[in-house]
């Protein structure tokens, strides 16, 4: 392996990385404070995609579809919250695991008729530029699509952090008993958070579609590595979660390169699963978020 | 309160199950198409008893809108025959087609067979596309004693596996992968193109796996050299850049690609990126499909596609127009194959003169068609190996040049030259 | 300030309470006793607006607030500090009673709410950067204690409060409710340390199968001799 290769392989992964972060958060802040696992996560994104698709058709500048996708993934997120997530919150696993898996079935189905199962790309001001440091060599649209997921990834860290909102989403995350008890609107911290995982898809959707392409199953692509990350990260933890995901993207390059044959993809998976075995709480414990 | 920690177990467990799935299936879930079933307009009746001719196609799942394209193909030329008169040594009996929905499932698509030779008492069998179904559906032929012929499914081992009532128009993928190095070992002798390296990668189920052990003998025969074998799990790949770079790195002359559509569009984008510079040959599959061109645009015109058919190959025009007349579509290759294997049963019949599966077996397997006005693949002529693989199924190189989508090789179909 | 009355409630189709009549005068403390499972928790939470009564009224400040949202309730100066602390384990221990500042009242008197518990818990404010979580048990209850101080209440219900503590801190964490009441607030003490709370508290109400059995002067109940025999162990 030539240090050409190397350089590039190690940028590749941490801009994959970087992009699987952003997936990732949202996920987890679904699964942190409303304890549910949204199956449908990648489904949010692929809708996201498809705004982004339409405002290209348009002839508008696809990154505008955000002024779209954001505030749309955003009220979408509080309206399933509040009509179907919350009603089942008290329901066994099992029948919340089909009732998610079932919506994540019926957008995909719905995205097949409203838009056929074909593959749509955008094409976006970066399309086809690159950027070049040495003999590396940086897709324009990658490092954007990256730039952002880290911007959406610091700003969802800083607001759990250090505002009261954040504060009250983990409240109800830690203690949802307790939190009413101080006066928390229990009800709507999950709408108001739920919709906000969703939202970070609709800032992701219009940056990811210019790398990748449209099609109604584009989202399952995109949730297996999330969930993976949630796990090497460990569950609630912002920041083992961002972390995970530059291993995982890591993981995923190198293994493509120093494999052989179709072996490489199975780098991450090796990955997880020393992570399973040695600290199944994830490399940086799991905290109530 | 729900147990996060449960939850956590469960994440963990479906995350396992799934990676290790992803490598077997994609996750798409395949909708239900609305075809019927009905025989359609076949054209005129006759008097005389018709023959039965089971066709398998996915017409309903994910599969049907190729399915769509495999009953208009099979239809029009049973049409087209039967306007003309059905089989003249049985009387003029006319063909009866009967659509057998395969839904692209193993299991539906041997019960339809089995029960079209049981019960529907079909003299002769052909169809599929979707290569697990022709495998199975062609093992309830040959023991039925039940002449099969392969219309597009290309996985080698339907013809490799000895069987005696089977045999099969197109390319298979064996031949596709060997015919991709043949023909970087023509632009070297005749456009001087100098390649030298070469490198495969291709997704790592059995399309993939089969085109490449083609490419690979080719490669050995043809004295090239195997730079790197790069394959990929299509379902979980979602950055092919690692995977250009490592090409790039090899300093390689050309790339053979195996693809489905949507790591193909991943691959040519990777390499646009990186700006690899190499003659790029994609097969079939994901590179043949239309919205390959549609997706990449104006770089397409730097691939070479390997395909089974190209609507500019000459002495196809009136079967072209009909089609369309007819469906108001273009006639794809998966139509053009299932119109061309519908004649070739209907030679055999007229040849066997007979509605016995054994007769018409034997008639098929002497097939020799080599008037080019009855083929409209492009093959120069039609006849079987003693496996059932049509002998002369050569793929054809396709580029886009200016829009349009030229046949570049073999020579005898050429339309352009090609550009690189 | 509150009138809990008739309340029945319970969990499905159990009914834990029965026709239970409490009140509480503003300024006064007044204690629930009653055995583990005898209806106490049952009948905090139907007051907090976590359980949904059968039949009865609650009347908080001559308003009926049966129905509303447990964080109205809270908004309105109703406070409980729960039974097993329920604190937010991950947060630091300024965080946690941050977390009593997110209600208007709170908000409004945020800054010298906290600088009071501080003073009131100076082991609070050594602390304040530590998770709460891995604080002992006694600091722990501080900080429920002065989480629910900072929502401004107007009545405190304490649930429970010397429960899994040391002798010692229990007399602390007493002395310091007392102290609280002694300056103006009004307290709901719910016990089964009945000789500690009965000494404490102005009025009691005795609690026994989901039903009142015995109510009145702290002082009376405590010479009663059921009581005596039953819960004093005399």
């Amino acid at each position: 392996m030539n240090l050409t290769l190397f350089g590039q392989t190690l940028v590749s992964g941490l801009l994959q990385g970087g992009i699987y972060a952003q997936i990732a958060m949202g996920l987890m802040l679904g699964l942190g404070v409303l304890g549910i696992i949204n199956f449908a996560h990648g489904e949010f994104l692929m809708i996201a995609m498809y705004v982004t698709l339409i405002v290209f058709r348009l002839d508008i500048n696809p990154y505008l579809a955000i002024f779209i996708s954001f505030p749309l993934l955003y009220f979408l997120g509080v309206i399933l919250a509040k009509y179907l997530i919350i009603p089942i919150l008290d329901r066994e696993t099992m029948a919340q695991f089909l009732i998610m898996i079932g919506l994540s079935l019926v957008l995909m189905n719905l995205a097949m008729i409203i838009f056929s199962p074909n593959f749509y790309t955008v094409k976006a001001a970066l399309t086809g530029k690159t950027l070049k440091i040495g003999e590396i060599i940086i897709g324009a649209n990658r490092l954007l699509g990256f730039a952002i997921s880290i911007l959406v990834t610091g700003a969802l860290l800083w607001m759990m952090q250090k505002t009261e909102l954040g504060r009250n989403i983990r409240a109800v995350s830690q203690n949802r008993y307790a939190a009413s008890l101080v006066g928390v609107n229990v009800k709507a911290i999950y709408q108001i958070a739920f919709g906000i995982s969703l939202a970070t898809l609709g800032i992701s959707g219009p940056f990811l579609t210019p790398i990748y392409y449209v099609s109604p199953n584009i989202g399952s692509f995109f949730i297996l590595f999330a969930f993976a990350i949630v796990i090497v990260g460990g569950m609630g933890n912002f920041k083992g979660a961002l972390v995970a995901s530059f291993l995982i993207g890591l993981a995923d390059a190198f293994g493509a390169v120093l494999l052989p044959g179709s072996t490489g993809p199975i780098l991450p998976f090796i990955f997880l699963i020393l992570t399973l075995l040695f600290k199944p709480k994830g490399l940086f414990g799991g905290s109530g978020i | 309160m729900i147990n996060k920690n449960g939850i956590f177990k469960l994440i963990i467990l479906i995350t396992v199950i799934a990676m290790l799935g992803a490598g077997l299936a994609g996750c798409a879930p395949k909708p239900s198409g609305g075809a019927d079933e009905n025989n359609g307009d076949q054209g005129e009746v006759s008097n005389v008893e018709p023959v039965k001719i089971g066709v398998l196609a996915p017409l309903t799942g994910g599969l049907a809108s190729i399915g769509e394209q495999l009953k208009n193909g099979n239809e029009l030329a049973a049409k087209m025959i039967n306007e003309n008169g059905g089989i003249k040594s049985l009387g003029g009996a006319p063909l009866e087609l009967i659509f057998l929905d395969g839904e692209g499932r193993q299991e539906v698509a041997m019960g339809e067979v089995e029960r079209a030779i049981d019960q529907e008492k079909v003299s002769v069998v052909t169809g599929s596309f979707h290569s697990p179904s022709a495998m199975g559906a062609t093992q309830v032929a040959e023991r039925l004693k039940t002449p099969y012929l392969i219309q597009v499914a290309g996985a080698d081992d339907i013809t490799n596996r000895g069987f005696n009532y089977v045999t099969r128009v197109s390319v298979n993928l064996f031949k596709y992968g060997y015919d991709a190095v043949s023909y970087f070992d023509w632009l070297n002798k005749e456009k001087d193109a100098g390649i030298k390296k070469i490198a495969l990668i291709f997704e790592d189920a059995d399309f993939g796996q089969s085109t490449a052990k083609g490419s690979k003998e080719a490669i050995k025969d043809l004295g090239f050299e195997l730079a790197l074998d790069l394959s990929y799990p299509a379902a979980s790949t979602q950055n092919m850049t690692p995977y250009v770079s490592k090409i790039k790195a090899a300093n390689v002359d050309a790339v053979i690609a195996t693809s489905f559509i949507a790591d193909a569009l991943l691959l040519a984008d990777s390499i646009e990126e990186l700006g690899l510079d190499a003659i790029k040959l994609g097969i079939s599959g994901g590179f043949a499909d239309p919205l390959f061109a549609e997706n990449i645009g104006s770089k397409v015109e730097s691939w070479f596609l390997a395909d089974n058919f190209n609507t500019d190959i000459p002495g196809i025009e009136e079967v072209n127009n009909k089609y369309s007349e007819t469906y108001n579509s273009k006639m794809g290759g998966h139509a053009a194959h299932a119109y061309q294997s519908i004649l070739i049963i209907a030679d055999a019949i007229e040849r066997a003169a007979s509605r016995d599966r054994d007769d018409i077996n034997n008639a098929l397997k002497e097939t020799s068609i080599t008037d080019s006005s009855k083929i409209i693949v492009p093959y120069k002529a039609i006849e079987f190996d003693e496996k059932g693989q049509n002998i002369y199924a050569e793929p054809v190189v396709i580029q886009y040049q200016d829009g349009e989508r030229k046949t570049v090789f073999p020579s005898k179909f050429a339309t352009s030259e090609p550009k690189f | 300030m509150l009138k809990v009355e008739n309340i029945s409630a319970g969990y499905g189709k159990i009914e834990v309470i029965q026709d239970i009549n409490i009140e509480v005068e503003e300024g006064e403390m007044v204690a629930l006793v009653g055995a583990n499972g005898a209806g106490k928790s049952t009948l905090i939470n139907t007051v907090s607006g976590i359980l949904k009564p059968t039949k009865g009224n609650i009347v908080f400040m001559g308003e009926n607030i049966i129905g509303h949202e447990p964080h109205d309730i809270v908004n309105k100066g109703l406070i409980q500090i729960p039974e097993g602390r329920q604190l937010f384990g991950d947060m630091t221990v300024e965080e946690n009673l941050l977390m009593g500042a997110t209600s208007p009242e709170g908000k409004k008197f945020k800054d010298e709410t906290l600088e009071y518990v501080y003073n009131l818990f100076p082991r609070l404010l050594e602390r304040k950067r530590q998770i709460s979580k891995t604080l002992s048990g006694g600091e722990q209850q501080m900080i429920a204690v002065g989480r629910a101080l900072m929502l401004k209440p107007k009545l405190l219900i304490c649930d429970e409060i010397s429960l899994g503590l040391a002798p010692i801190v229990v007399a602390d964490m007493f002395n310091i409710i007392s102290g609280l009441n002694k300056e103006g607030l009004t307290i709901l003490l719910i016990e089964q340390n009945v000789k500690r709370s009965l000494a404490i508290s102005k009025r009691a109400y005795v609690i026994e199968n989901g039903k009142i059995v015995l109510h009145g002067l702290s002082n009376d109940i405590k010479d009663d001799p059921y009581i005596k025999q039953a819960y004093l162990g005399l």
